[in-house]
Parts: structure tokens; C-alpha cells; sequence
């Protein structure tokens, strides 16, 4: 599913977040959005979504505008992981599931031999098969986050949005969801964009990189591209050194900050 | 798979309790009958004294605790995953001060009314729960404005509801039996009246269960999954207003049921709505019909108000439930 954004504007009330996205996303990429907080990763995302309406300029799917798609029917092409989700008490890894069923679904009581055709693969492959009976408060944090990476590919999505999918994990478990979405892509052919903080995670595991500064994606290519030094100073304030591991991927070490307004520390 | 069997178990169980509870509600009472009796006394009709309080007194007055025990119950557990919030239950959208406030003014102020105190205690209702909702909209209703709108209303109407008794004082008697939610002198008339509106709820909301868990998890997430969130969430609060507003109506400001039965059905079985729902409807039934039955027998033959017999047994059975889990984890 190809997606692209167009004269985009959009934000919270008075506050206008995204200010003029235009772009057109490459399709069945690994497309990583990096970024200084508030820089409007996450009002990208959410307006991509549909969960967020632009306040002008337009998201286009396929060639045609994101408003002229039933909700119902874009689920069942794009899914999203929002970061605003409630950890659901009393409910089982299999209820969770079932409900990411819900487009293919909508009346919610019967479950057809496809749709438990799916549950069980998609939880095979995010590694839930045994966890499907377990309530979802009793996961630890990284089988929580599988589970919602699960639910939103239940939906059988050519495209998925997700917002910090490695947010509060250990570095094992960070690394272990970046795997997922890179065997979910090469396997299954499923278009990501998603929001990352860490750069060297973005860099090993995306297609591209678009770097996201004041509501405007100021820098967009391949990793190689955006991992340079005087891209890393104009988008983070940071001076970093940058440098290639063993397989070519580059990589950069932060060594301080440039922002002006640090405070000084008083003796 | 078991584990959702072991589930219907429970519900057929529930049902089994229901089924007791109400032939204990028809059976026992001030005046005392065998159980032969009661099923000839029920078949042979006529109008002995003993067909009169079976099938005009207690046979309705269980059959309307059963329905408002359950859309009390219903409306909680759809309040409570539409808010999001554990603390939420049918009086938080407004219904019980709304009704409050009308039949204290129909009993008190146009003493007239007082016949249509079941219309326009659920006009009352209706019209406090849809001023909460248009309060609590601003480009869309968020969960936590309407909560707070809900609770600002109803402590706006409560007042004025006690100010109207504190000059009526006279009259406060009269309304005693509507504050604390009873049962007693109800019969086929009022469950006729408010029967239609309970059963078609409890019917949508089983129906419709499914969607519930959905926008529980967040507006986002249910956007996400292709819902008209706002709509959704709209249906349910009307859903909610109905079922409660109906039971409110004839039995009362009965709290309890609405806030804990949801809470006490979901530790048993779990937070899918689409068992919730059911389960929750017949424990709540249980629960009305229960305390009714029990407040006919134990001071005998004075009666106490189902209110005060749910409002003393209720919590402490919970609270002795909520310890006993936390001991489990």
C-alpha cells in the first residue's frame, strides 16, 4: 500500500504540529522517522492513521484520499500501534487477538476457521502461542508489546504505523521486536513506518530514514544518508562521531549536546 | 478453549442461583404457604387472598427485581468500560440525581403527579444524562470530562433535590421509600410500564457486547481497528441511560448494584464483555431479588427497604471477596 502525504498540516487545537509534510513514502520499505521530542513523529503518525484529522493538505492511499475509505475497510489494509493505549485488566492474549480481528469481523461474535487460522500463525510468529490463555496484566513488558504488535497484524495489514514499538524494554527485548519487524517486512511483504529514538536502531533495521525536525521532514534517504554528522548537529543539537561495524552499517556515537539554553551549573 | 467453557459454566451456575433466589422470593414472605400450595393456589386462579399475594404481589415484585437488578448491573459494566474507570456506575452520567430530583419534585411540589411518578421519574433520567453528555461535548467527548460533568451535575441536582425536602420536611416520608430503593407495593402494572425498555436494552447490550471490549482499550487503539469511536461511545451511554433510567424509575436511588456487581462477576469470570454482560445481568438480578426477598423475611412482618438490606450485606461480602483475591496474587 502506498502512501503519501501532501501539503500536510495538522495538530492540537491552537498548536499546529506538522507543518507542511510532503512526501511519498516508498512502498513495502522499512521507513523509520527519527526526531527531538515534540518534532511531530507521533501527529505523523497519528494522522497517517486517521486517528488524528490534518488540518489541511491530505493523506493519500493508493492514489486516493485517506477520507474517501470507509474506517471499517482501510483497517483491514493499515494498522496501527498508537502510544496512548490502556493495558487492558481481565482480558486473555487470545481475547486481545480476537479483537485485532474486528474489521474482517465487525459483528464480533463468530469466529470463522480464517480468522482462527490467523490468530494462531500471527501468534507463532510474534512468538504468543503459548501465552494465548495468560491475561494480558500478567505479561511482562516486552510480551505486552508483542501482543500489540500481534493485534495490529491480525488485521492482515499491508501497511503498519507504530509509534516507539521498543519504548520502556530491555535492550535484548528492543532488539528482539526490531527482528520481528524486519522478518514481518522480508517475509510478509508489510510496509512499516514507525517512530524510533535510538539512531543505531534505525539505522540497522531501516530502509529509510526520514529525520523530522519543527513539524517538517528536513532530511529523508537511506541510512547511510542520515547518519552524518552535520545531519545529526542540524536535527538533535548533538555532536557525534559516526562510524561503520563490521557488516557496513553505520553507526554513530554521541559525544555532546549543542544546545545553547543548557543551564549553567552554579558552584 | 476450556478456559471459555469453563466460563458458560459459570453462567449456567448463575442462572441455577437466579432460578432459587426467585422461588425463594415467591415463597417466602409475611404470610407463610407450603410449596404444593403455592403451585395450586397459582393454577387454580380466582381470587382467594393467598392467589392475591402470590400472583399480584410477589410474583411481579420478583420479576422486577430481577430486570432492574440486571439493567442496573449492565449499565455498570457498560459505564465502566466506556469510562475507563472502575469507580464508574449508573448514577455517574446523571441518571439517579435526574430521577431523583423529578420525583421529589412530582411528590413533593405537584402532588398531582404523583401517579405518573415512574414516567416522569425516567423523563428525569433521560434528560439529566443527555445534559451531562452535551456538557461534557467538545469536538467529541472525552471519558474523563463527561466523569467530571456527571459528577457536577449530580451534586447540583442532589442539592437541590435537598433543599426541596428541607422545606417540604412534612412530606419527606413519602419519598424515603424512593431515596433508599424498594421493591414493596410494586406490581403488574410498574413492571409493565418499564419491562419493553429493560429487555430490549439487555438484548442490545448482549448483542452489541463485543464492540464494548474494543473501546475499552482506548480511543486511539479503536480508531485503529476502524470504529466510529464517537458513536460507538454514544450508543453505549444512551444504552446505559435506558437500562438505568427504567430501573432507577420504579425501584429507586438503588447505588450498589450498578458500581459493584459488574466488579464482583468480572473477578470471576474476566473482562470479556460478551460474557461480562450476561453474567453480570444475572448476578445483579440475584443480588435485587436476593436482598428483596430477605428484607420480606427477617423482621417479619414489618419489611425492611431492599436498599438497606443490599447496602448492608453488599460491601462487606465485596470487600471480603476483593481480600480474598488479593491473598490469591
Amino acid at each position: 500500500m502506498k502512501i503519501e502525504l501532501a501539503k500536510l498540516f495538522a495538530g492540537y487545537r491552537r498548536n499546529t504540529v506538522l507543518e507542511g509534510i510532503d512526501i511519498e513514502f516508498p512502498e513495502h520499505a522499512v521507513i523509520t522517522l527519527v526526531g527531538a521530542n515534540g518534532c511531530g513523529k507521533s501527529t505523523l503518525l497519528k494522522t497517517a492513521g486517521r486517528i488524528l484529522k490534518p488540518v489541511s493538505g491530505s493523506v493519500v492511499l493508493d492514489g486516493k484520499n485517506i477520507n474517501s475509505y470507509k474506517s471499517l475497510d482501510l483497517a483491514g489494509k493499515m494498522a496501527i500501534l498508537p502510544q496512548s493505549r490502556y493495558i487492558p485488566v481481565q482480558l486473555s492474549v487470545r481475547e486481545l487477538l480476537i479483537m485485532g480481528r474486528y474489521p474482517h469481523r465487525p459483528s464480533g461474535w463468530r469466529l470463522g476457521a480464517h480468522d482462527r487460522e490467523v490468530i494462531d500463525r500471527i501468534a507463532g510468529v510474534t512468538g504468543l502461542t503459548g501465552l494465548l490463555t495468560r491475561r494480558a496484566d500478567t505479561l511482562s513488558g516486552g510480551e505486552m508489546q508483542r501482543t500489540w504488535i500481534a493485534m495490529t497484524l491480525v488485521q492482515e495489514p499491508e501497511l503498519l504505523l507504530l509509534d516507539e514499538p521498543t519504548t520502556f524494554l530491555d535492550i535484548c527485548t528492543q532488539y528482539e521486536i526490531m527482528e520481528l519487524i524486519r522478518k514481518l517486512n522480508l517475509e510478509l511483504g508489510i510496509g512499516v513506518i514507525m517512530a524510533l529514538h535510538d539512531l543505531n536502531m534505525a539505522a540497522r533495521y531501516s530502509d529509510f530514514i526520514a529525520a523530522v525536525k519543527s513539524g517538517r521532514i528536513k532530511y529523508f534517504g537511506r541510512p547511510e544518508d542520515i547518519i552524518k554528522a552535520d545531519v545529526l548537529l542540524d536535527v538533535f543539537n548533538i555532536d557525534a562521531e559516526i562510524c561503520h561495524s563490521s557488516d557496513g552499517k553505520p553507526y554513530c556515537i554521541p559525544v555532546r549536546s549543542h544546545r545553547d539554553k543548557s543551564p549553567e551549573v552554579k558552584k | 478453549m476450556s478456559d471459555v467453557i469453563k466460563k458458560y459454566v459459570v453462567l449456567i451456575v448463575l442462572a441455577a442461583v437466579l432460578a432459587v433466589v426467585m422461588m425463594l422470593s415467591v415463597g417466602y414472605g409475611v404470610m407463610e404457604m407450603s410449596w404444593i400450595d403455592i403451585i395450586r393456589t397459582l393454577f387454580s386462579g380466582g381470587d382467594s387472598i393467598e392467589f392475591q399475594i402470590i400472583y399480584n404481589l410477589r410474583l411481579p415484585r420478583t420479576l422486577l427485581g430481577a430486570l432492574v437488578g440486571a439493567a442496573l448491573a449492565v449499565a455498570g459494566v457498560i459505564l465502566q468500560a466506556v469510562m475507563r474507570n472502575p469507580l464508574a456506575s449508573p448514577g455517574i452520567i446523571g441518571v439517579s440525581s435526574g430521577a431523583g430530583l423529578a420525583a421529589v419534585v412530582a411528590l413533593m411540589i405537584f402532588p398531582a403527579l404523583s401517579g405518573w411518578l415512574i414516567p416522569v421519574a425516567f423523563g428525569g433520567a433521560f434528560i439529566t444524562a443527555t445534559a451531562v453528555y452535551l456538557l461534557a461535548w467538545k469536538r467529541g467527548v472525552e471519558p474523563v470530562r463527561l466523569l467530571l460533568a456527571g459528577v457536577a451535575v449530580s451534586s447540583l441536582l442532589g442539592a437541590m433535590s435537598t433543599a426541596i425536602m428541607l422545606f417540604n420536611s412534612e412530606k419527606v416520608a413519602g419519598i424515603l421509600d424512593f431515596a433508599i430503593g424498594s421493591l414493596s407495593t410494586r406490581s403488574w402494572p410498574q413492571l409493565e410500564l418499564v419491562a419493553p425498555y429493560i429487555i430490549a436494552g439487555l438484548a442490545v447490550a448482549v448483542i452489541i457486547a463485543p464492540k464494548l471490549n474494543i473501546l475499552g482499550l482506548g480511543d486511539e487503539i479503536a480508531v485503529g481497528l476502524g470504529m466510529n469511536v464517537e458513536r460507538m461511545r454514544l450508543c453505549f451511554i444512551a444504552l446505559a441511560a435506558l437500562l438505568a433510567g427504567a430501573a432507577v424509575s420504579v425501584v429507586g436511588l438503588l447505588g450498589f448494584v450498578g458500581l459493584i456487581a459488574p466488579h464482583i462477576v468480572r473477578m470471576i469470570i474476566g473482562g470479556d464483555s460478551k460474557i461480562l454482560i450476561p453474567g453480570a445481568a444475572i448476578f445483579g438480578a440475584v443480588l435485587v431479588v436476593g436482598s428483596d426477598t430477605a428484607g420480606r423475611v427477617v423482621i417479619a412482618p414489618e419489611e425492611l427497604p431492599l436498599g438497606i438490606i443490599m447496602a448492608l450485606l453488599g460491601p462487606p461480602f465485596f470487600l471480603w471477596l476483593l481480600r480474598r483475591r488479593a491473598g490469591e496474587n
